[in-house]
Order: C-alpha cells, then structure tokens, then sequence
C-alpha cells in the first residue's frame, strides 16, 4: 500500500503491527514456534518440484558462480526443503513464521506478499487437522464473527480422477472448470471425453455438493467410486463434530468442488473469508505426499494469512 | 441486508441482460432509456452498474460487484478466477479466423500475421496449433487489417457473417462457439449463497434450460 502522508502510512503500519502481534500471541498460546525462512530458492529445484507456478511470476536473481537462484515464492516449499532432508523418526514440529513472498507481477513488477502463517509437522493426521483448523477458525473469528470458513478434502477429486483413464492435460482442464464452476463447460467436455456413466454423474453433480455437512455427507456419498473418496468425507466428517462443538457451525461450509491455487494438498483443505474482504483470507490444507518429494514423507499440514489484506481492511475501518 | 450488486454490459448484451432480469422480475428500477449509469432496487435489495463490456470481469473479480453478466470472449480475454456460474444461451456468436476471400494462404513455416482485438485468445488458439505467430492489436475496424496489407488474417466475433463479406474477406476456420454468462466473485458467493442461488434458479426456471443430463 502507498501513501501520500506519513501519518496515514505511521497508522498502517501501526496497525499492521497490532494485528501481527495479536496473531503471534495465538500462534504461541498454542505452542508454535518461530521459524525464519530463508529468502533464496534454486530454481531449478523449485520449478521441478512447484508445477503449478509460472515460470515468469518466478523472481529471479543470479549467483556469483551465474547459477540463477529465486527469491522465495512460497513458504512452505521453503521450510519443508529445509526441514525435511534432516527429518528423525518420531519429530513433531509446530511453527510459524512472519514472512514475505515474491511474486512477478505483469512480467516487470516485482509484489511483495506479506503472509503470517504456520506448518505443523510429523503429527498424526486428525490430531493435527482438529488443531489447525481450530486455530484458523479462532483467528477468524477474532477479527469478525461473520466470517467463513470454506473446507474440502482434495481426496474426492483426486480421487475421481483416478477412475479416469484419460490424459494428465485433460485431467488439467477438468479441475480447471470445476475451479471455476463451470458446470455446463464440464458437461460438455465430458461428452467429448465419452466419460463413462458412473463418473459424469459425479462429475455433473459435483458444483451441487456443498452446503452443511449433513446435506452434503449425504449427496456425496451417492457419488463416490472408490476408497479414496469415501476417506475424504470420513475425515471431514471427524473435524466437523469438533467444529460443531466448538460451536462454529454456522461460520463452516463444505464444499466438495472446492479446488486451490496450490496444486500440493492431499487431505483437508480450507479457505477462510472475512465479510469486508473479497480475497481469501487464510488458506490451507495437507500436504503429506509433498514432503516425500524432499526424501521423506511425513505428515504435515498448515496455512497462511495474507497480512496485507488483513491489514487493509482493519486499517479502513479505523 | 446486503445489497446484491450486478455489473451489466452497456450495449446489446446489457438489453438482452435487461430482458433477462425484466422476465425474472428483477429489473423494475432498471430505466434502460435513461443515461444513469446505477440503478437501485430497495424493496428487493439489488443494485445494478452499467459499465464497458470489457470492465463488467474486472468489477466482479474485485468484488464491487457481486455478479456480472458477460460475453464469454470477455472472460478469455482477461485473467481473473471469477466463477462461471451459468451459461445464459444469449449473445451467441463464434470466434473464427477470417482474411481475403480466396488467398487463404497460411503455412506453418512462416509467421503469419494476425490482426484481432483479443490478443489473449488468439495466441492460445495458434500456439495449440503449433502455427507462429505475430500479433498486432487493433481495437475497431479490424476486418480492415487484411485489406491494407497491415495481417494476413483476422481472429474475431463472427455473428453474421455480414460484415465480413460486405468487405471481401471470408471465414477460413472456426474456432469456438461463446455465448453470455452469469459470473460471480468467488467470496460473494460465499457470504450471498442462498440469495445467488435463487436467482440461478429463476434464471433457469424462466429460460426453461435443459441439459442434457437432466
């Protein structure tokens, strides 16, 4: 954000501090521990490791001995390069951290993206959903009751997808259309495809499939082909009766045609909305099988804030 | 409650739009002959913007509008992530290369030269081909292109056809069909679900539309 004043400019980053220590004091209370990112990733290995990342948004910066490294576009890439080739049996890790991301913007500028966020590692998988989800929902919560929180497993989809015997880039743009919900273009392509009975139902239904859990356990289940899909909806299942109990029901939906920008989730996935703001706020999920990339599968889920937007609306509203 | 706010294409798609809402008993404080450029509906909650056609993806990606309703070649022109809710059957045309009637004389050695004012879709569709390219951006008047010797073909909306023989040029492939959608912020939808849904579905209702799946 610019500004033409320097007390306006005083009073955002005042603000700004405000808010990051407030999540920070969260962050603590739970027991997460502060990690520091390194600001550096080598190309080559991040864009063989980060598909879904053009390569143009990528900045780039070149060594001393000319091999060309970038600055880091993403935080969780980063920790878990870090962390994970050094991994021992039986670690569990909660941290977090208050960092920046680099992005190239229309190829010449270079944004800067302000995310606070946490990873939590090595700790058995629903345990470790319950908690992080519960912390998002308070950090939301925090900032305006009104909120909402938008979660999913990436299980069912991946999981459909599996039942088709088509190619990757078909694959592509299937998850493309439901990204956008685009039901009559995903009907359409389906017919192209000759997609068998059993999936284009799914598939067709897919955009209807959200809505409280109840209604949606009971749609989905119609639908789904194999165990795979069936494990998505169990595990959304446990961490809704914990949601219920904590009494944030109202604030949660599911949505099974919900599809990130990251393409590295496979488990839970979730997106949180403040109403002043047209951005997800927070945005997270699993990632186990993302960590064996690096030498070792281990059980890891996390999320990030984007403090720039957090910042921008709490600073309009005074 | 919150306003719903819709952003309409000013010109022939915003009257159809405007048909659309009037059949759904949505578009009573619409005056479609005025000059205003916003409309308020109290009693239902609705406002509605008239703004260019090319703006309407831009307004509902930033969420000053909570819905839109565009051409289709509008949102392949453009990045944005705004949701396709519903196809609306209107507006429907088709993007097609065009040039001089009888010198269709394009090869995939040699770099064509093409004239269009949807750079975005025309890149794609030739790099799917394998077909190099040149792109000049032109924003009107781009059937004239050809026949100044500025491209070798055209990438454009063909409704008719009309225009294109009344200069001498001819449609040399087909590219896709498009017609008018129904896009949504990705948060609006969210936080107006209930509201956005009925709409949909009075939209449905009212255009009878049938799929083919049910």
């Amino acid at each position: 954000m610019q500004f033409l004043r320097i007390e306006d400019e005083i009073g955002y980053l005042k603000k700004r501090y405000e808010i990051k220590k407030k999540i920070e004091d969260m962050f603590l209370n739970e027991g997460y521990v502060q990690i520091e990112p390194s600001i550096f990733e080598d190309f080559d290995i991040f864009e063989h490791v980060n598909k879904w990342l053009k390569k143009e948004s990528m900045v780039k910066v070149i060594g001393g001995s000319s091999d060309v490294l970038i600055l880091r576009p993403d935080i969780t890439t980063n920790i878990i390069r870090n962390l994970i080739p050094r991994w021992q049996e039986g670690f569990k890790l909660k941290l977090f951290y208050n960092s920046s991301i680099y992005r190239n913007q229309e190829i010449v500028n270079i944004r800067e993206v302000r995310q606070m966020g946490i990873e939590y590692l090595g700790e058995d998988s629903l345990k470790a959903d319950k908690e992080v989800v519960l912390l998002a929902l308070k950090i939301l919560d925090s900032f305006d009751s009104r909120f909402i929180l938008e979660m999913s497993n990436s299980k069912y989809i991946n999981g459909l997808l599996k039942e088709m015997d088509i190619e990757e880039n078909h694959k592509r743009h299937i998850k493309d259309l439901i990204y956008r919900k685009n039901r009559q273009e995903l009907v359409s392509y389906m017919g192209i495809l000759n997609v068998p009975k059993s999936i284009y139902d799914t598939l067709a239904s897919i955009t209807d499939l959200q809505g409280k859990i109840e209604t949606v356990e009971v749609k989905a289940k119609l639908y789904y082909l194999n165990d795979e899909m069936m494990e998505a909806l169990d595990e959304i299942k446990a961490i809704s009766k914990l949601i219920e109990e904590k009494g944030y029901k109202s604030n949660v939906q599911v949505d099974m045609s919900l599809i990130t920008e990251l393409d590295y989730y496979d488990g839970l996935i979730f997106k949180g909305y403040l109403p002043q703001s047209y951005k997800s706020i927070i945005s997270g999920g699993r990632y186990d099988s993302f960590t064996g990339i690096f030498g070792k599968e281990v059980p890891a889920i996390g999320f990030s804030i984007d403090m720039d937007e957090l910042t921008e609306i709490n600073y309009e509203e005074g | 409650m919150d306003y719903i706010n819709i952003a309409l294409a000013k010109g022939r798609l915003g009257d159809e739009a405007y048909k659309l809402l009037k059949a759904i008993g949505l578009g009573e404080s619409i005056v479609p002959e005025s000059r205003k450029l916003i409309f308020k509906d109290e009693e239902r909650k609705i406002s509605f913007v008239y703004v260019k056609p090319s703006d309407v993806v831009t307004y509902v990606q930033n969420g000053v509008a909570d819905l839109g309703i565009v051409g289709k070649d509008v949102i392949l022109e453009s990045d944005n992530d705004v949701y396709e809710i519903l196809d609306l059957g209107f507006g429907k045309c088709k993007f097609a290369v065009a040039g001089i009637k009888g010198k269709k004389t394009y090869k995939k050695d040699e770099v064509l030269r093409v004239a269009t004012k949807y750079p975005t879709i025309a890149k794609k569709y030739f790099d799917e081909k394998g077909q190099k390219i040149k792109i000049i951006k032109l924003n009107g008047s781009v059937e004239l292109a050809p026949l100044v010797g500025l491209s070798d073909v055209i990438v454009d909306l063909v409704e008719t056809g009309n225009t294109l023989k009344a200069n001498g040029l001819e449609v040399f492939e087909d590219m896709f069909g498009i017609t008018a959608k129904l896009i949504c912020n990705r948060v609006s939808y969210r936080f107006k679900y209930d509201r956005i849904s009925k709409l949909i579905e009075s939209i449905k209702e009212w255009e009878g539309m049938y799929y083919e799946d049910n």
